[in-house]
Order: C-alpha cells, then structure tokens, then sequence
C-alpha cells in the first residue's frame, strides 16, 4: 500500500461519509421499529407477559410452539426485522407461535430465583397454553439460556412438552478456552469473579455490565471494527436502518435477578452442575436424563458466545432416543438475523415438528 | 481482604517492552509498598476507640478498600497493555511476512482487519490464561469489595438522615416476595381443594 493510495483510500472515505450524513439526518430514533410481526399479549404473571402471534395459515400445525428466550437481551431478537424474523418465517410454515418476554426486572425482583422463573414464569405459561389449546403438552423452543432453562424444564415436566428444540444452548460450561465461561469462572471459580461479592455490591446484575462484559470478549471487532464497517453501509439506508435496530437490541439489556445470576454463574458456569445433574430448581434435581421427548438441537458453527462444543454435549446427557443435531455456518447473532440462516433455518425446524405430529 | 496483585502470564520471550512494564510495575510496586503498605494500610488496621468506634471502623475500611483498588486496577492495565503491545509486535512480523511473499496491503481497510483479527486473538488468548484470569478477578472482586465498604458508610449517613437504606428496602422486597409466594402456594391448595 503506497502512502499516496492511503490518502486517497482515505480521502474518499470522508467524501462518502459526508455525503451521508443525510441518511443519518433522515433517521429517527422512533422509526426504528423491532418485532414488527403482529401480536397478542394474551397472559400476564407479574412483569412476564405471554405473547401469541397472529397464525398466517388457515390450519396451522395443532401444537403450538413457545419460544422461551434468555433473561439477558429481550426476546425480540427473534422478530428483529420483518425480511429476516425467524418468528414470521415459522408462521408462513404453518406453526402456532408463543413468545414469553420476561420483561425488565427491578430492585423488587432481586430475590427471584432459577425455581421462581422455570417451574413458576415458564410452568404457568405452559399451562396456560396447553388449558387454552386443550392439550397435554407444547412444544417448546429455547433458546441460549432460555434453551437451559428448556432443558431444565422438560426434565422437570416431561409430560408438558411433546417436542423440546433447543437453539445455541450451553449445556457444559466447562469447555476449554472460552472466554466467556472462564471469566464467568469455569477455570477458577471465585478467584475469577466472586458472585457473592458481586450480588452483594451490586442487588440486581445490570445489564450494562453484561453488556461490557459481551463487548470485552472481542474488543475490537464489537468496539471498534462494527463502527469503522458502518462506513460502508452509510449511504444505504435499508442496511443503516438494519444496523441501528441491532445496536438498539444489543443495548437494550435488562438487568438480571441478582438471585438468579447467582445461582446461574455458581452452578452452571462455576460448578457446570447441569451435565454432572446435580442442578436444584427448590427442592427438585435435574436430571438431563429424565428427558425422554424428541430433541432438536442448533447450533451456530462460529458461536463465540456458546461454544459449538458446549451444546453438542447434550447428546451424551440427554435420556431420548429421539436426539437430531443441525448447525449452521454462522455466530450466535447470525441464528436470527442472518438472511441465508433464515431461509434454511426455519424449514428445518418445521419439518422436524411436522414429522413428530401424530407420535404419540 | 483483597488479594495482593499476582503475576501476570508469560506470553512469549522477553523484548524492550517487557523490560519497560516490568520496571514500570516494579516500582509502583514499590512506591505501593512503602507508601501505603508500611504507612497507611498499618493504620486502617488500627482497632478504633470511643462512641464514633463503628463509624470510624467503616470509614477506614471504605478507604483500604479503595486504596486496595489501585494496584489491581494497575496490574490489570498492565496485562491490557500486554495485549496491545504483543498485538502490535504480531501485526508487524504478520506485514513483514506478507511484504516478503509478495503480498503488500492493499488498502487501509485491509490493515485495520488484519490488525482487529490479531488484536482480539491476543485478547482471548491472554485472558483465557489463567495468571491473566486471576490478575481481572482480583480487579473485578476488588471493585466489588470496595463498593460495599462504600454503601456500608452511605448507609451510615442515611441512618442520621432518618431516610431507608438499601438493606432495609432489599428486607421489604424479600418480605413482599415471599409472602406473595406463600398467597400463591393458598391459591394453588384452594384451588385443589374447590376441585
């Protein structure tokens, strides 16, 4: 690279970004829509509130499926932009889909616990569907700590799910060299992060912090790169508008019980008690074996955040006979919000549950 | 009490940088040792005397805490730092290898990725360490420990002020959580019974 080139390589840079400012001036921050599919709020339990969209197809499958997202981040990622909504693509393939949205927690939950969530929140949203729907048991999508909390659940309730998919899910917190689970003190325990220091100083977890903390994992490329790439993207308003409403999902982060992160970041990611099924939701122990239901698990090739190797360890934990593995060449993000991921994805969740209608 | 500052990993062999931090770190610790350690820190560990006894013990417990702060926060700065530099060294011997097969940069966009690439590698790899681990754990649990001792004194003050603490409210939020626990646990029983 000659210096010359430099200067102009960077001479036109500033030309385009000048030039679109406009596209910047245009945008408002109230037109930034997410979760643009159609919804009813049909059930509220405390700040959970249950959505059910608006079915597309005249005879959708008759199970419906609840999608249980995780504490961290709202669950509208699934919904993030009409053309790439893992949401609306389920709908045109026929299903039935629920969303739970556990809201945003204040001081005045910082003694909810894992219990209060799965066998509480999640429990009574089931059993408002299955009472609604007349029926014994939904099918059920986790996805990332909400496909924990799945697992925990359907081993817990084996008759109240008939089909259980769980989406880049940690089941071992122990795999080696990630990041996330090292920091989180799945190498070092206290000596990494002391979670009952860090409950007792701060109450409730905040989102912000996890925020920092999901940045940190790669500095650059989240702090840095994504922001100098937006250079690129400017003068297009469709990929400007599609690169706001993600900032605007990433940052929009609840803040986590301060009992749950506790208990979640001690057992899971410290003492990874889920695969060694020593985990206690009150006085009830999960057995990962107990699941005996069909299980589809996804996982995203390039994930950072769950490490590929952490959810295909529930293979050799789960009790089924029933057990399919697809993954996909994509991050974590990239599940939802990928356009190829999202022509192939959703087919094949579909076609596993329609295979698994008539079993009994 | 804090942990004292721990060693850092070794990421490689020794080079001008190495020798600048690790000066660097030898005399703050020093400067550590002999201003505070010797000095203050033996005062915050005093037993204090008469009616202000508790207050005062929460005052000098609030400024150990901070002052503990300091050289984590240090040693944690230095491993960021660490990171930088190996980048930096990575990135150079990374264009020179490109330069000698003939492959130059072709723009600037290219070098920032090439650069982001190896800067995040490093980062990952640093603090997947366990030496690096432990120097952030020590940083974030100190930082946790000192907020406490902060809070500890500011409920001191709102206690003469006659206004509800944090522990206080956190006491209510428990009381109202477990009663409407226990209403819902009737609720579920007279249902059962009803059926």
């Amino acid at each position: 690279m000659q210096f010359e080139n430099a200067i102009a390589q960077y001479q036109r840079a500033t030309q385009k970004f000048l030039s679109s400012i406009s596209n910047l001036s245009r945008l408002r921050e109230d037109q930034i829509q997410v979760g643009v599919t159609p919804k009813t709020a049909v059930y509220h339990d405390d700040k959970v509130t249950l959505y059910r969209f608006q079915p597309v197809v005249a005879q959708p499958i008759p199970i419906p499926i609840l999608i249980c997202y995780a504490l961290i981040n709202r669950p509208l990622m699934v919904d993030l932009q009409a053309e790439r909504s893992l949401v609306a693509n389920l709908l045109h393939l026929g299903l039935d889909v629920y969303l739970i949205d556990w809201g945003y927690p204040t001081r005045a939950d910082r003694w909810l616990t894992l219990d209060d969530y799965i066998n509480g929140y999640l429990d009574r949203c089931i059993d408002w569907i299955r009472t609604q729907h007349q029926l014994p048991a939904i099918n059920l999508l986790g996805i990332c700590q909400g496909g924990t909390f799945s697992l925990c659940y359907s081993a817990l309730h084996p008759g109240k799910v008939k089909n259980l998919i769980v989406m880049v899910t940690p089941v071992d917190f122990h795999i080696p060299a990630a990041l996330l689970n090292c920091q989180g003190g799945s190498t070092l325990g206290a000596a990494a992060i002391d979670i009952d220091l860090a409950v007792e100083a701060a109450g409730n977890i905040s989102g912000d912090m996890l925020n920092y903390e999901f940045l940190m994992l790669k500095p650059w490329q989240q702090g840095v790169q994504k922001y100098l790439d937006l250079i690129d993207i400017v003068d297009d308003e469709d990929r400007l508008r599609n690169f706001i409403r993600m900032e605007k999902w990433i940052f929009d982060s609840p803040d986590q019980p301060g009992e749950v992160y506790r208990q979640f970041l001690k057992d899971f990611y410290q003492q990874n008690k889920l695969i060694q099924g020593s985990v206690m939701l009150g006085e009830q122990r999960v057995n990962l074996g107990q699941i005996k239901i069909p299980v589809l698990n996804l996982i995203a090739e390039k994930d950072h955040l769950v490490m590929p190797a952490s959810s295909l360890a529930l293979g050799q934990y789960v009790g089924t006979q029933d057990y399919t593995v697809r993954s996909f060449p994509v991050g974590h993000v990239g599940m939802y919000v990928s356009g190829k991921v999202q022509k192939t994805l959703p087919p094949v969740i579909a076609e596993w549950l329609q295979a698994r209608v008539n079993e009994p | 009490m804090i942990e004292k500052p721990v060693q850092t990993a070794d990421l490689g062999n020794t080079s001008f940088w190495d020798t600048v931090i690790k000066s660097w770190m030898d005399l703050s610790s020093t400067y550590w040792h002999a201003a505070y350690e010797q000095t203050l820190d033996r005062l915050t560990q005093l037993p204090p005397l008469g009616l202000n006894r508790e207050v005062n013990l929460k005052l000098l417990r609030a400024f150990d805490a901070w002052a503990r702060l300091y050289p984590t926060g240090l040693a944690y700065q230095q491993v960021l730092l660490e990171v930088q530099l190996r980048a930096l060294e990575e990135l150079l011997q990374t264009l020179t290898a490109m330069a000698q097969q003939g492959e130059p940069l072709k723009d600037w966009v290219q070098l920032q990725q090439l650069w982001g690439n190896i800067v995040d590698r490093v980062f990952e790899a640093t603090f997947v360490a366990e030496p690096n681990l432990r120097v952030r754990g020590s940083f974030v649990n100190a930082i946790n420990h000192s907020r406490i001792c902060q809070q500890e004194l500011m409920e001191v003050w709102l206690n003469w002020m006659n206004l509800p603490t944090r522990r206080e409210i956190d006491e209510i939020h428990k009381t109202i959580y477990e009663l409407r626990k226990e209403v819902r646990r009737l609720q579920q029983a007279l249902a059962r019974d009803e059926l």
